[in-house]
């Protein structure tokens, strides 16, 4: 299992971890130099039987004063068997700055899911509206033929059920 | 008896310290030594043994020490955490005994021993709302009284030294039943020389309206503090246990190893607060664990103010359905201390439900880590966990970090994580301060309103003495 | 007819609704009313087959076809529309988008997607309801006011045979109260629906007229009138039905 590790301040990324796949993925933002400005938000779909590790990292040092770092990662285990490791770490050696991080991992909101029922939307088509929509967030900052790319793998990996 | 050091009463005068023996630290005092006598530095096979005969304990809790002894050997340091390569286990007496016998009144204990206390404030503690002191004076339960309606419930308090001869069975069932030799280099060490600590059993549906606390201190140079504690809250009791304590500044390090093993049993309520203020030459490490079974509660209220370096992370481990685990933590880290403390929550069943609050302070150089993990099992369905860690850093030197690490093997959970490091706004401290606070009020102040919602979950002489010492700690004053 | 044969609910293990039983048929206007804590939103949530809601006994029926057992969607499809009291968000799910899905599940004919917009376009006007909406987020960051109006767009696109409307009036000021209640009582008459409105004030009667009204009390119907019974309500409040 090849493990990515992505180095960058600012980073949108929808990912869909299909069904027995395994992702091992680290993101790490690094400030050195004053006013530094990021986001990095990780939003995941695990399929039945699939295995995410996800790790970030923020890290401000002692001369990047007046920075404001953000890391989110939204982790949605969609089927059997799936399972998320969510790590993320802050690591600040200076005062005067804005750091956060926020990590959630759960299942489809059920009452979401019945809300879109109740329109008589099978559960199949609401839970696929509903995972489409957790990912668009990401989907719709990042470039058109990367989202197409994980729109497409995400209605795959659907069909085969979870 | 060649092999044990007669010491006689030498005046053992630390230059540190005023005639008071109230130096740059408030706590900051010593004894004079007048021990029977004292362990050799160092660890070796024949202490353990020593030890164990020391206490007259039966053979099993031998096999135990020297279990531990061995692992100990084994077992590597953490290569995470805090700095740990100072220490030096050569370096330490294992085992200190006072001339004291347990005492039942406080008349009957030592004007020594009772001054020390006195400097401590426990007069105040031995009043109405209390239910009993077992108080540790260098490794040894020196004074102990037991509140007859305790007793009338069937409630056991009393030093692990005495559980041990008093209450062999009960110990032995569950005695390193959650935090085995082999868990960590610490638990191990504790296992072999471990000396006080406090043993509690509260029996079915018995509810301990009064808090149990306990005292102790260290007070010799190169002195480690090994206690270990055992509670046990039977089906349906509820015990809220205290415990806090403070050292003075040695020239040499101290290490404070102990190890706290908690059993709630179904539908029993166990609360554990400490307050630490180890002076800033102290290794605190400790490791608190507690297992919970079905529709139990267990809360930690761990409060960090003092050592070098504090590693600590009290841990529930939901065992049965709709177990709950609480871990409220507070680290203050001033000039040159770490505290690296955080809380690990374990789901086994299903409906189990946790909550992490920790909220950190760095400043003047100090460094805070939050330090924690929440994991949840195959099978935990509808587990639900919710973690916040907020951080203040006061000035640019100092640090803070945050590593939590959540595990998750069952899909239908809901887990949510967040973390915020800050500093003090400066339109709070604008405020503050047109209203006629100096600055270093306004800051205490908003430091004791940022760590407010864990505080007011303290019994009320600590969150006073919290309040203060964090006022002192601004001022510039400590540390 | 939309039938509720003696129907015990619990949630969380307490028990809520206690022997309920009501008839509506096609094109009447029902109004339940009651105290709060009446269990009037459990009736409306446990006939939409929301999970939380478990049946204990009793049987509901919307046109001889027995649907307590049934999926949410299920009942939709046998003309069932729920208007929500809260509706919920779904960011990142484009409003049009989930109206056009209800609209394709419900109309199984070859309307194509440019005719339903300018369809809907046109009755977003009829409810002025803000056609900016229809692109943003299921809910996301929608006022009181236009999540109500939502709810009454989806109806419109469910083409429902029966409609149970939960507080539809909580929180909308005059002139959004007076549009909705307008538009539904006309869709209703209009299309022959059975409306099941549920309100604690009786404003919104006003608007929609009803031909029969129900007073609930701890889970059940405790007295059962025509308009007038509302007059009584306003002069005496819900202590009117224990007389």
């Amino acid at each position: 299992m090849n493990k990515v590790i992505i180095k960058k301040q600012n980073l949108m990324m929808a990912l869909v971890v299909g069904r027995g796949e395994t992702v091992d993925l680290e993101t790490i933002s690094e400030y050195k130099m004053p006013r530094g400005r990021g986001e990095i938000v990780v939003k995941a779909v695990v399929m039945g039987k699939g295995s995410l590790e996800l790790k970030g990292m923020i890290k401000i040092g002692e001369k990047a004063v007046l920075t404001e770092a953000f890391l989110r990662q939204n982790i949605l285990l969609l089927g059997e068997d799936a399972k998320a490791t969510a790590v993320p770490e802050l690591e600040i050696e200076t005062d005067d700055v804005k750091a956060s991080h926020a990590a959630t991992v759960g299942q489809i909101d059920k009452e979401q899911l019945f809300y879109l029922t109740s329109r008589g939307i099978s559960q199949g088509v609401a839970t696929k509206m509903i995972v489409e929509a957790f990912l668009e967030e990401v989907l719709s900052q990042i470039d058109s033929k990367e989202a197409e790319i994980i729109r497409v793998k995400l209605e795959r990996e659907l069909s085969y059920g979870y | 008896m060649s092999r044990f050091a007669l010491i006689n009463s030498k005046n053992n005068k630390n230059t540190r310290l005023d005639q008071n023996g109230l130096g740059d630290y408030k706590y900051g005092f010593s004894m004079p030594e007048n021990y029977v006598f004292k362990s050799k530095k160092g660890l070796d096979e024949e202490v353990v043994k020593m030890i164990s005969a020391m206490k007259k304990e039966p053979v099993w809790m031998r096999e135990k020490r020297l279990k531990g002894y061995r692992v100990f050997g084994e077992k590597k340091m953490p290569d995470w955490g805090g700095d740990l390569s100072k220490i030096d286990f050569n370096d330490i007496f294992y085992y200190i005994k006072p001339n004291q016998k347990v005492e039942k009144s406080w008349d009957d204990v030592p004007k020594e021993v009772r001054d020390t206390y006195d400097k401590l404030g426990i007069p105040e503690a031995e009043k109405e709302f209390l239910g009993g002191v077992k108080a540790q004076y260098e490794s040894e339960v020196v004074y102990g009284s037991l509140r007859k309606d305790l007793e009338d419930l069937g409630i056991i308090f009393c030093g692990m030294d005495e559980a041990v001869v008093k209450y062999p069975e009960l110990v032995e069932e569950y005695f390193g039943k959650i935090i085995p030799p082999g868990d960590n280099k610490f638990a191990a060490l504790n296992t072999a020389v471990w000396s006080g600590g406090s043993f509690v059993y509260i029996p079915k549906g018995v509810k301990c309206d009064k808090p149990l606390q306990a005292y102790f201190r260290i007070n010799s140079a190169n002195m480690g503090q090994f206690e270990r504690t055992l509670i046990i809250v039977d089906e349906g009791a509820y015990v809220h246990y205290v415990e806090g304590c403070t050292a003075p500044i040695y020239t040499t390090d101290s290490l404070h190893a102990a190890v706290v093993e908690i059993f709630v049993k179904k539908g029993g309520r166990c609360r554990y607060t400490t307050i630490q203020n180890w002076s800033t030459n102290v290794y605190n490490l400790v490791t608190k664990r507690a297992w919970v079974e079905e529709d139990g509660v267990m809360e930690w209220v761990d409060g960090n103010l003092g050592s070098k370096l504090t590693m600590k992370y009290p841990s529930v481990f939901l065992a049965g359905k709709r177990a709950h685990g609480e871990i409220l933590s507070i680290a203050v880290a001033g000039k040159g201390q770490h505290q690296d403390a955080g809380g690990k929550c374990i789901h086994l069943a299903a409906e189990t439900t946790s909550r992490i609050i920790s909220k950190s302070i760095s400043f003047r150089g100090g460094r805070s880590s939050y330090r924690g993990m929440v994991t949840m099992n195959k099978g935990a369905k509808n587990a639900k966990s919710k973690v916040v860690c907020d951080a203040l850093i006061l000035d640019r030197n100092s640090r803070s970090d945050t590593y939590p690490v959540n595990k998750i093997f069952e899909s239908e959970v809901s887990l949510e994580h967040e973390a915020t490091v800050s500093k003090i706004g400066e339109e709070q401290l604008f405020y503050l301060m047109s209203r006629g606070f100096e600055e270093h009020e306004a800051e205490a102040m908003i430091v004791n309103g940022f760590i407010e919602p864990i505080v007011k979950e303290l019994p009320m002489e600590y969150s006073i003495e919290l309040n203060r010492l964090i006022n002192l700690q601004m001022e510039g004053s400590v540390g | 007819m939309l039938k509720i044969e003696k129907l015990n609910v619990s949630v969380d293990n307490k028990k809520i609704l206690n022997g309920l039983s009501l008839e509506i048929k096609p094109g009447e206007v029902h109004a339940v009313m009651g105290p709060n804590g009446s269990g009037k939103s459990t009736l409306a949530y446990t006939l939409a087959g929301h999970p939380k809601y478990k049946v204990e006994s009793g049987k509901i029926y919307i046109d001889k076809n027995e649907i307590q057992e049934m999926s949410p969607d299920e009942r939709a499809n046998l003309g069932l529309f729920l208007a929500m009291q809260y509706p919920v968000a779904v960011p990142g799910l484009t409003t049009f988008s989930f109206l056009w899905q209800i609209y394709k599940n419900r109309n199984k004919n070859k309307t194509k997607v440019v005719e339903f917009r300018n369809w809907l376009l046109k009755q977003s006007e009829v409810l002025s309801l803000n056609p900016e909406l229809l692109k943003r987020g299921l809910n996301d960051g929608f006022s009181g006011g236009e999540k109500k109006k939502l709810e009454i767009l989806q109806m419109i696109v469910s083409s429902p045979k029966y409609i149970i409307l939960d507080e539809i009036d909580s929180g909308l000021d005059v002139d959004a109260l007076k549009k909705i209640a307008q538009t539904v009582a006309k869709i209703a008459k209009e299309m022959n629906i059975g409306v099941l409105l549920i309100t604690h004030y009786s404003r919104i009667l006003d608007y929609v007229k009803a031909d029969r009204v129900h007073i609930m009390r701890e889970g059940k119907m405790v007295e059962s009138g025509g308009a007038d019974l509302v007059i009584k309500i306003e002069k005496e409040g819900y202590e009117v039905s224990k007389k």
